[in-house]
């Protein structure tokens, strides 16, 4: 022979011949997978695999990535049951928040703002901005509410910045630029209740106090005529304070309204009222 | 008038010579029609001559030369023309913007600098004015100043296409100062046409930038752009007065100067005499130098050039530089917030003052209002990285921002906080040039700061080293070398305050401020890489 070649596809295998001219598959039993008939592909990889060592080598290799698989699982779970251990004990806290932003009208301060500062367990930075929609008479006006509240510490983290803007009427809460930012004094005071539930005392099971709030929340929209009727429906309940006989989420937010307007009415009660501005102011 | 007649050269077969014979007895026919019309007109002419009864009072006058004729004259201009003067007559002096004659009558609108008015010529006996001087105005070529006297008229329907709607002037006497040749690159009217119109049966027909700029004197006439440059003027006047008013002294810096100051790649080299030099990239050394002169707080307004082989929207290769320098007590801040505080009073200064301008621009450009705090929001750098991670961005403590991270940055600050200008302070210090004083408290931050409108990077300062040896050390860290900077380390060995300081592209400021595309509409003769006239 002059060139010698390695035999690629093996023709000297035992060829079957049939024994029936049409042969049809058996519907019922099922047939295994005949190993005598490896085509043409698989042979063809199978050399192209190349020797033994090759695929051991990459068994050895899948072997190994299933352990450390298996490990990474293990140190997450004991990982997961310490954490655990730890977080039980500490209550359930709303997520540190680096910096929030709360827009206000110049004609709409609000005035829970101080009630909070004040209470507030953790050191609230608070710094405030006019925006360039405010017109230059309003400046005044704005610099004499906010003189009263408290300057700029440290070592704070938390910080709130309020900005004075004259655009929309109602005040907005934003607690990233992404979020949703909550609107309305309302709400956001729903929402400090939830952060601050030892301030501000609010049940949110409590669908007569949702009820009350949203009261609230009218009042702030209503036209003039219709104001007295809401305020007494709002007092209805009213013992100590607007709510049962503790100060609530339901008093800040009704305070609010009526220190905004422009004079306190005589059908809200004055001694409840005096009550809040000795707390908010 | 002689018919002369050439016909088609014949090259391929009868075809073309067949369609070249119909062209030529087309031609034929035509011009023989005319000479016939001439002809029959000719005669009618000829049988009576009309007496011209507005004889003196049109026509183009002869060149002024300051020979000291109508010294006396008062003219009126444009847009002091009101309901008040109904009835005077005024001289107005002013350009032709276009013309439409009729028979006896013609309409033109006059325009000076942004204010327009209509002129109404029409034949009449007891003003004098005849159908040739109502001819002759027809015929003015569009954008040539004339002097016009006329009777100002109050109009029974307000005139919509012009700013001066509730008068119109009737002319007595037109004369032509200065002509314009008749065939105009480009139309002003084209140039001043809103980018987008929701009108589906307006003309859209634009001029591109290139053809505007090849022609700038034509463009520049246009009433946004009047509007833009009179801005520009503004915001440098503002500058200059909140400056001087904090005690600022404006000083003016070589632009020729021997060795490149901040980075040598993009300086352009001049011949200078038998060896060569370098046109200032920013005028920094020099304000350092005068602080340590002693003259404290220092501002400076004046070209820079930048041999940067950028082609975008926002780079010029010369553009004008507002610098400021200021030497503090004890905190960088002061610095920082008094160039915080000269923004905040710059952009309502042109809120207050410039709002007529503002709004022209808006007519044809769309232009958003700028928004901004007072005082101006400072964010420091890792909040910024903390916002550009809450939004997917994951950006290195110690990295610079890039221009897609600025951006975004920009977008989120304004849906924060609603404003379109904010300050990124302590920036980190591997990413600032070596002349920036490091942060006492953290080695890796710098005393450093940049300033942003509408996410754009429109001022870089930071407290710059007053001490000759950590300067030195500082160089020898990035890698300088010491002996090229010789001079500049000399001038803090004879005693300097600590100071600070920034500087802006006046350019790019209204560019970022009114809200628009590209930088070349807020320089009247931009300069870039690829454009050097005119």
């Amino acid at each position: 022979m002059m060139y010698g070649m390695k035999k690629i596809v093996d023709h000297d295998a035992e060829i079957v011949l049939p024994k029936c001219m049409y042969p049809v598959k058996y519907r019922t039993i099922p047939v295994g997978e005949d190993d005598i008939n490896i085509n043409i592909s698989n042979q063809v990889i199978k050399f192209l695999k190349g020797s033994s060592n090759m695929t051991e080598l990459e068994q050895r290799q899948d072997q190994l990535l299933q352990k450390l698989d298996t490990l990474y699982d293990r140190i997450k779970t004991i990982s997961l049951h310490c954490n655990s251990q730890a977080v039980r004990s500490v209550p359930k806290q709303v997520p540190a928040v680096e910096e929030v932003v709360l827009v206000v009208s110049p004609d709409n301060f609000p005035w829970y703002l101080n009630y909070v500062l004040k209470q507030s367990p953790v050191a609230v930075n608070i710094s405030w901005h006019v925006h360039s929609s405010v017109p230059n008479e309003k400046i005044a006006k704005i610099n004499n509410l906010v003189k009263n509240l408290p300057s700029l510490s440290n070592d704070s983290k938390i910080n709130i910045r309020l900005i004075f803007k004259c655009v929309s009427a109602d005040a907005e809460l934003k607690l990233s630029s992404l979020a949703v930012p909550i609107v309305g004094n309302v709400n956001i005071l729903r929402y400090l209740a939830y952060v601050y539930p030892s301030i501000i005392s609010y049940d949110h099971n409590d669908q007569n106090m949702d009820y009350l709030l949203d009261i609230c929340h009218m009042l702030e929209r209503t036209p003039e005529k219709n104001k007295e009727a809401l305020v007494n429906k709002l007092c209805a309940q009213r013992k100590d304070w607007m709510y049962g006989n503790k100060f609530t989420v339901v008093d800040l937010a009704a305070y609010n309204v009526f220190k905004q307007w422009k004079s306190v009415p005589k059908y809200v009660n004055k001694p409840w009222f005096d009550k809040c501005d000795k707390l908010c102011l | 008038m002689v018919v002369s007649e050439e016909p088609a050269a014949t090259v391929e077969g009868d075809a073309a010579s067949k369609k070249a014979a119909k062209k030529a007895a087309k031609a034929a026919e035509k011009q023989q029609k005319k000479a016939e019309h001439k002809a029959a007109s000719g005669q009618q002419q000829s049988e009576a001559p009309e007496p011209d009864i507005s004889e003196g009072r049109y026509g183009t006058l002869k060149l002024i030369q300051s020979s000291g004729e109508h010294r006396d004259r008062v003219y009126t201009d444009v847009k002091d023309l009101n309901v008040k003067l109904n009835g005077q007559q005024v001289w107005v002096r002013a350009r032709l913007q276009t013309s439409r004659a009729k028979g006896k009558q013609c309409f033109a609108v006059l325009r000076q600098s942004s204010a327009t008015v209509q002129l109404l010529v029409n034949v009449s006996e007891e003003r004098k004015v005849s159908k040739q001087m109502v001819k002759f105005t027809g015929n003015i070529t569009k954008e040539s100043i004339i002097d016009v006297h006329a009777h100002i008229v109050k109009t029974a329907s307000p005139i919509e296409s012009c700013s001066t709607r509730d008068v119109e002037l009737l002319a007595s006497e037109v004369w032509l100062v200065s002509a314009a040749r008749p065939q105009l690159p480009l139309q002003i009217e084209d140039a001043s046409r809103p980018e987008k119109n929701d009108d589906p049966e307006a003309l859209r027909i634009r001029v591109n930038q290139d053809t505007r700029l090849d022609n700038r004197v034509l463009d520049l006439r246009t009433p946004a752009n009047q509007a833009i440059f009179r801005l520009e003027a503004g915001v440098c006047r503002l500058f200059r007065d909140i400056l001087t008013k904090r005690g600022f002294v404006e000083i003016h810096t070589p632009k020729i100067i021997s060795a490149a100051s901040e980075g040598g790649a993009n300086v352009f080299t001049v011949s200078y005499f038998r060896s060569s030099a370098f046109l200032a990239q920013s005028p920094q050394l020099y304000k350092q130098m005068a602080i340590a002169a002693d003259f404290d707080k220092v501002f400076t307004v004046g070209a820079v050039f930048r041999a940067e082989d950028s082609n975008t929207h926002r780079h010029l290769t010369e553009f004008v530089g507002l610098d400021l320098e200021m030497s503090f007590k004890h905190h960088y801040h002061e610095v920082l917030n008094t160039i915080a505080d000269t923004f905040t009073e710059m952009f309502r200064g042109l809120r207050d003052e410039y709002a007529s301008e503002i709004a022209t621009v808006g007519q044809q450009f769309k232009v958003e209002p700028f928004k901004f705090l007072d005082p101006p929001l400072r964010l420091e750098f890792p909040q910024a990285i903390q916002m550009l991670k809450e939004a997917g961005v994951t950006v290195g403590e110690e990295d610079d921002l890039s221009t897609p991270d600025e951006k975004l940055l920009g977008r989120l600050v304004r849906a924060k906080y609603d404003t379109d200008f904010y300050i990124l302070d302590k920036y980190p210090l591997a990413v600032r040039p070596f002349y920036t004083m490091p942060d006492p408290n953290n080695p890796r931050v710098s005393n450093s700061y940049d300033m942003f409108m509408r996410g754009e990077e429109i001022l870089s300062g930071a407290q710059r080293i007053h001490d000759p040896e950590y300067l030195t050390e500082r160089a020898k860290h990035h890698g300088i070398d010491i002996s090229k900077i010789a001079a500049y380390i000399e001038s803090f060995r004879l005693g300097c305050p600590p100071h600070a300081g920034g500087g802006i592209g006046m350019e790019r400021v209204v560019m970022l401020y009114l809200g628009l595309d590209n930088i070349r509409k807020t320089s009247m003769f931009p300069r870039d890489p690829k454009r050097v006239t005119p």
